[in-house]
C-alpha cells in the first residue's frame, strides 16, 4: 500500500467513524440515563436520511436547512416515542426488555411506513453543491464533502461535550446518569429530561441519515444494518460513555475501512462481531464503561 | 436501574391446562379429515404443518425466555442450523440418503451444539448483552453460511431439492397428510419432553433464575450451568423444527438464519403468553394465519408485526393465553400467581 | 407544617408502615427513633414520594402531597439526605451543591454566591474541597456535603437519615454542632436517627417507632428523663455511649 493511499484509507475510516460516533453518542447517552436500549435508533437516521432526499431532491430546499430540519422532525418524534411509551413502561415499572421490544415494534413499524412511502430501492442522496469536488491535503486528493462530515462531527461532539460538562443542564443530566432517585429528591424533573435527551440522541441520528445519504446509499435497510455495528462500537466504548465512543468508534472505523479494502466486507463484519462478542464476555465495561452490563 | 426480580411476566404455578390441551389436540387430529371436505386441502394442510412446526419452534424460545427469562435474541440459529444439517447431509454430502432419520438426528446434534456455544457465549454476560451477543452471532452465521467458504451451503441460493421418502425405513411420510401426523406426534411428544422439563427440579431452577438470579446463586446453583442447559434444551427442540421445515419444504435458505425469525420467536411468546408452552405455540398458529390472511392483501404486513409487538407490549404483556385461561376456569385471578415469587422484604 | 395520617407503606408485600401518624411544627426538629429496620427510613422515603403508600395522606402546609413525584415534593422546599448520603461521586462538590440550587432557580430570587456563602460558613471544610470529586471526601465531609445539598433544596424543611451513621465521635460532634445551627435558624428539620445521644442534643420533640408503629411520642428532655422508656424501646443504658451501628 502507498503511503498516499494509507492516508486516504485512514481517512475513509475516519468519514465512517464520523457517522458511527454521531448515531453511537445518540444510544449511548440515552442508556447511561434510563438504562434502555433503543433499538429504533437506526430508524431516526433512516429518517433524516430519507427526509433529506425528499426535501433536498425533491422540493429544492437547501441541504443547509435540510439538516436542521431533519434533527428537529427526528427531535420531536423521538421526545414522543420516549413520552408515549418508555417513559410508561418505566413508570409502571417494567422489566427493561419491554423497552426493547417496544423500540423494536417501533423500528419495524417505521421501515414498513418508510417503504410504503418510498419505495423500497436504494438511492443515493446528492452532494450539496458547494461542497462538491475535492480538496488537496498535502499528498492526498480527498472529496471535500467527507472531509465536511469529520469537521461537523468534531464539532458536534465538541457541542455534547460542552453541554455536559459546562453548562447547568449538563451538571443535572450527570446527575440523573448517577443516581436518579436522589437527584429527583433534590428537585430534578428527571422524567423531562430523559425526553429531552431522548430527542437530542435521535435528533443526531437524523442529522447523520443525512450526512450519510450521499456517502452510503439512502434504503429501507440502512436502519437495522448499521445499527448492529453501532451496537458493537457502543459496547466497545463503554455504555454510556461519549469518549469512549469517539475512541470507538474512530478504532472500528478504521478496522472496517482497512478490513473492507484487504478483505471481503463479509468477513469484516464477522471479525467486528467476534470482537464484540469478546468483549462483552471478557471485559463487559469496554473501554470507559460504567457497569450496568452486568448482573 | 433495577427491576429487582421482578419481571411482569410471573409465570403461575401451573395447574394442568387440561381442556385447552385436549382441545388442541382433538382439532389438530381431526383437521386432516375436515380439510378433505373442501376444495383446498392440500394447501390448509401445509399450512397446519407450517404452524405446528412454528408452534413447536416457539415452545422450544419459550423455554428459554418465559421460563428461565433470558431474552435472546438468536433463536433462528437453531431452526436454520437444523434445516440447513438436513439440506447439507442428504442433498450435498452425495451419500443419497433417503431416509428422514439421520437428517434429524444430525440436525438435533447441530442444536444441542449449538445451544451448547450460544450458551456459554450469553451465559457470561448480563441481560442487555444476552440480546446483543445472540443477535451478532445469529448475524455471523448466516454470513458464514451465505459467504459459503466450505462450498456445502450454496451460498445465498440455498439448497432445494430434498427428498422426504420414509422415516425409519418403513413409515412412508411422503403424502402431505401421512407427514402431517408425522409432525403432530413429534410435537406431541416434545410438549410432553417440555412439560416435563418444567415440572422437575431443573424447571424450578429455571423459574428461579428468572425471577431473582442473585439469591438463586447465593444458595448455591452454578447459574451458568443452568443457563446453558436451557439454551441447549431449547435449542434441541427448535433444531428439531427445523429439520421438519427443511423436510416440509423441501428446501432451506438463508433467511431461515435471519433476525426476523429471531423476532417471530419472541412474537410468538410475548403474544401467547410466556411462560405457559400452550400460550406461545397459540401465538403462532394466530401469526402464521394472520400473515396468510394478511400477505394476500397487504403487501406491507410487517406493519402489523410490528403494531402487535407495541400493542402487545405496553397492554397485555403476559400474552393471550392467561386471558383464555382465566376465563376457561372461571376462577377470580389466583393469588397463588404473585404468591409464588419471592418479594424484597 | 408536615402531617403523616395513617400511612400504610408496603414493599412489595412486606407491609412496613401500619399506620402512622405524625406531625412536625415549623422550626421544630423532631427526631424519629427506633431500632433498625423497623420502617424510619421508609417513612422519610414515603414523605419524598420516592415508595408511596398504599393508604393514608401526607400533608404539607395543608396541600395533599401523598400522590406528587419526588421532584414536585423537593421543589415544595423539602430537602432530604438519604441514608446512604446519596452523592453524585463522579462529581465535584460545587456541582453537587448545584443540582439543588439549578431546581430552585424557578422559584427564588437567590444568587448562587449567596447560597455558596451561607453553605461554606456552616461547612468550611466544602469551601477547601470545591473542585475535589465528591466520591474523594472524608465520610464526615461526605456527610456535610449531602447535608447541605439538602438544605440547598429545602428551604421549608430538611429530612435526614441517620446522618450520624458510621462516623467517629469527633467527627459526629462537629456535624452536631451545625445542626444546632441549622436549628437556630428556625430550620424544621425531622431527624431519622439510631444514635439517641445525637438526636438528644438537637432534637425538641421525638417519635418512636417500633415494628412499623409509633409506639410514643414525647418531648425530647422528658424522654432523656425517663431512663426506663430509653432500655425498653430502645436498648439504651443511659450513662453508656453507643457506638456508631455497622
Amino acid at each position: 500500500m502507498t503511503f498516499p493511499t494509507f492516508i486516504m484509507q485512514v481517512l475513509n475510516g475516519l468519514t465512517i467513524a464520523a457517522i458511527y460516533i454521531l448515531l453511537a453518542s445518540g444510544l449511548t447517552i440515552v442508556f447511561g440515563l434510563q438504562g434502555i436500549v433503543n433499538c429504533a435508533h437506526g430508524l431516526f437516521y433512516m429518517l433524516g436520511a430519507y427526509l433529506a432526499l425528499t426535501l433536498v431532491g425533491k422540493m429544492g430546499l437547501t441541504f443547509w436547512l435540510a439538516l436542521p430540519a431533519a434533527f428537529l422532525v427526528n427531535f420531536l418524534l423521538g421526545a414522543a416515542l420516549e413520552m408515549m411509551g418508555i417513559r410508561r413502561l418505566v413508570q409502571w415499572g417494567r422489566d427493561f426488555t419491554h423497552n426493547l421490544i417496544l423500540t423494536l415494534g417501533f423500528a419495524l413499524v417505521g421501515q414498513e411506513v418508510v417503504k410504503m412511502i418510498w419505495g423500497a430501492v436504494a438511492q443515493l442522496a446528492n452532494v450539496p453543491p458547494s461542497l462538491e469536488g475535492v480538496m488537496a491535503l498535502g499528498p492526498v486528493v480527498y472529496p471535500k464533502y467527507w472531509l465536511f462530515v469529520i469537521a461537523f462531527t468534531v464539532l458536534v461532539m465538541a457541542g455534547l461535550y460542552l453541554l455536559f460538562m459546562r453548562t447547568g443542564l449538563g451538571i443535572l443530566v450527570r446527575s440523573i446518569a448517577l443516581n436518579s432517585e436522589v437527584s429527583q429528591a433534590l428537585g430534578t424533573n428527571a422524567p423531562l429530561i430523559n425526553t429531552l435527551i431522548f430527542g437530542l440522541g435521535t435528533g443526531v441520528a437524523g442529522m447523520a441519515g443525512v450526512l450519510a445519504g450521499p456517502i452510503l446509499s439512502v434504503d429501507p435497510n440502512m436502519a437495522f444494518e448499521l445499527l448492529i455495528i453501532i451496537f458493537v462500537v457502543i459496547i466497545f466504548g463503554g455504555l454510556g460513555s461519549l469518549g469512549g465512543v469517539v475512541i470507538s468508534g474512530i478504532i472500528i472505523g478504521e478496522v472496517i475501512a482497512f478490513g473492507t479494502a484487504l478483505m471481503t466486507g463479509m468477513v469484516a463484519k464477522i471479525l467486528a462481531f467476534a470482537v464484540m462478542i469478546a468483549i462483552l464476555i471478557i471485559k463487559p465495561l469496554g473501554l470507559f464503561g460504567r457497569g450496568a452490563v452486568l448482573e | 436501574m433495577e427491576t429487582g426480580g421482578q419481571t411482569a411476566w410471573s409465570g403461575e404455578k401451573q395447574r394442568v391446562a387440561w381442556v385447552p390441551l385436549l382441545t388442541i389436540g382433538a382439532i389438530l387430529a381431526f383437521l386432516p379429515a375436515i380439510f378433505q371436505v373442501t376444495a383446498f386441502a392440500d394447501y390448509l394442510t401445509y399450512i397446519v404443518v407450517r404452524m405446528m412446526i412454528l408452534g413447536l419452534y416457539a415452545m422450544s424460545y419459550d423455554l428459554l425466555l418465559g421460563y428461565t427469562g433470558i431474552f435472546s435474541y438468536g433463536h433462528a440459529t437453531f431452526i436454520g442450523c437444523g434445516a440447513y444439517a438436513v439440506a447439507i447431509l442428504m442433498v450435498r454430502t452425495g451419500l443419497h440418503i433417503q431416509d428422514a432419520l439421520p437428517g434429524i438426528m444430525l440436525a438435533l446434534a447441530v442444536g444441542l451444539f449449538m445451544g451448547w456455544i450460544m450458551g456459554f457465549l450469553c451465559s457470561r454476560v448480563g441481560p442487555v448483552a444476552v440480546f446483543l451477543v445472540s443477535f451478532a452471532f445469529t448475524e455471523s452465521i448466516q454470513l458464514l453460511v451465505m459467504s459459503d467458504p466450505l462450498r456445502i451451503t450454496n451460498a445465498e441460493d440455498g439448497i432445494s431439492g430434498i427428498p422426504r421418502e420414509t422415516f425409519l425405513g418403513f413409515l412412508n411420510i411422503k403424502p402431505e397428510v401421512h407427514f402431517y401426523y408425522f409432525v403432530l406426534i413429534l410435537l406431541a411428544l416434545s410438549y410432553l419432553a417440555l412439560f416435563i422439563i418444567t415440572r422437575r427440579p431443573i424447571g424450578d431452577v429455571f423459574m428461579a433464575i428468572r425471577e431473582n438470579p442473585v439469591r438463586v446463586r447465593f444458595l448455591g446453583y452454578r447459574i451458568r450451568h443452568y443457563r446453558i442447559a436451557a439454551f441447549m434444551i431449547s435449542g434441541f427442540f427448535a433444531a428439531l423444527a427445523g429439520a421438519l421445515t427443511a423436510l416440509h419444504e423441501k428446501a432451506v435458505a438463508p433467511e431461515m438464519l435471519g433476525w426476523f425469525l429471531s423476532g417471530d420467536a419472541v412474537l410468538f411468546v410475548v403474544l401467547g403468553g410466556p411462560g405457559t408452552l400452550i400460550g406461545p405455540f397459540l401465538g403462532a398458529s394466530i401469526v402464521v394465519i394472520f400473515q396468510e390472511i394478511l400477505s394476500d392483501f397487504f403487501k406491507n404486513w410487517v406493519v402489523f408485526l410490528g403494531i402487535s409487538y407495541i400493542a402487545l407490549i405496553m397492554f397485555l404483556p403476559k400474552g393471550l393465553f392467561p386471558l383464555i385461561d382465566r376465563i376457561r376456569s372461571r376462577h377470580p385471578r389466583p393469588e397463588d400467581a404473585e404468591a409464588a415469587e419471592p418479594r424484597r422484604g | 407544617m408536615l402531617n403523616l395520617e395513617s400511612i400504610h407503606t408496603y414493599y412489595g408485600e412486606s407491609h412496613i408502615l401500619q399506620g402512622i401518624h405524625l406531625h412536625v411544627e415549623g422550626g421544630e426538629c423532631v427526631a424519629l427513633l427506633g431500632p433498625n429496620g423497623m420502617g424510619k427510613t421508609t417513612t422519610l422515603r414515603t414523605i419524598m414520594g420516592l415508595t408511596p403508600p398504599r393508604a393514608g395522606r401526607v400533608r404539607f402546609k395543608g396541600q395533599d402531597i401523598t400522590r406528587h413525584t419526588p421532584f414536585q415534593i423537593a421543589r415544595l422546599g423539602i430537602g432530604y439526605v438519604p441514608e446512604d448520603r446519596g452523592l453524585f461521586v463522579e462529581l465535584t462538590v460545587v456541582e453537587n451543591l448545584k443540582v439543588p440550587f439549578l431546581n430552585l432557580k424557578q422559584r427564588g430570587q437567590q444568587k448562587w454566591g449567596e447560597i455558596e456563602n451561607r453553605i461554606y460558613s456552616l461547612f468550611p471544610v466544602l469551601n477547601e474541597r470545591k473542585r475535589q470529586m465528591a466520591g474523594t471526601l472524608s465520610g464526615g465531609e461526605q456527610q456535610m456535603l449531602a447535608t447541605a445539598r439538602a438544605l440547598i433544596s429545602g428551604e421549608e424543611m430538611v429530612l435526614l437519615d441517620e446522618p450520624t451513621e458510621g462516623l467517629a465521635p469527633v467527627v459526629v460532634q462537629n456535624l452536631i454542632g451545625a445542626f444546632q445551627k441549622i436549628k437556630e435558624q428556625k430550620h424544621t428539620m425531622l431527624l431519622v436517627e439510631q444514635n439517641i445521644h445525637t438526636a438528644m442534643e438537637v432534637a425538641d420533640r421525638c417519635y418512636i417507632l417500633e415494628k412499623g408503629r409509633i409506639k410514643l411520642e414525647e418531648p425530647m428532655k422528658a424522654l432523656s428523663q425517663r431512663p426506663d422508656l430509653l432500655q425498653q424501646y430502645l436498648g439504651v443504658d443511659m450513662g453508656e455511649s453507643e457506638g456508631p451501628e455497622e
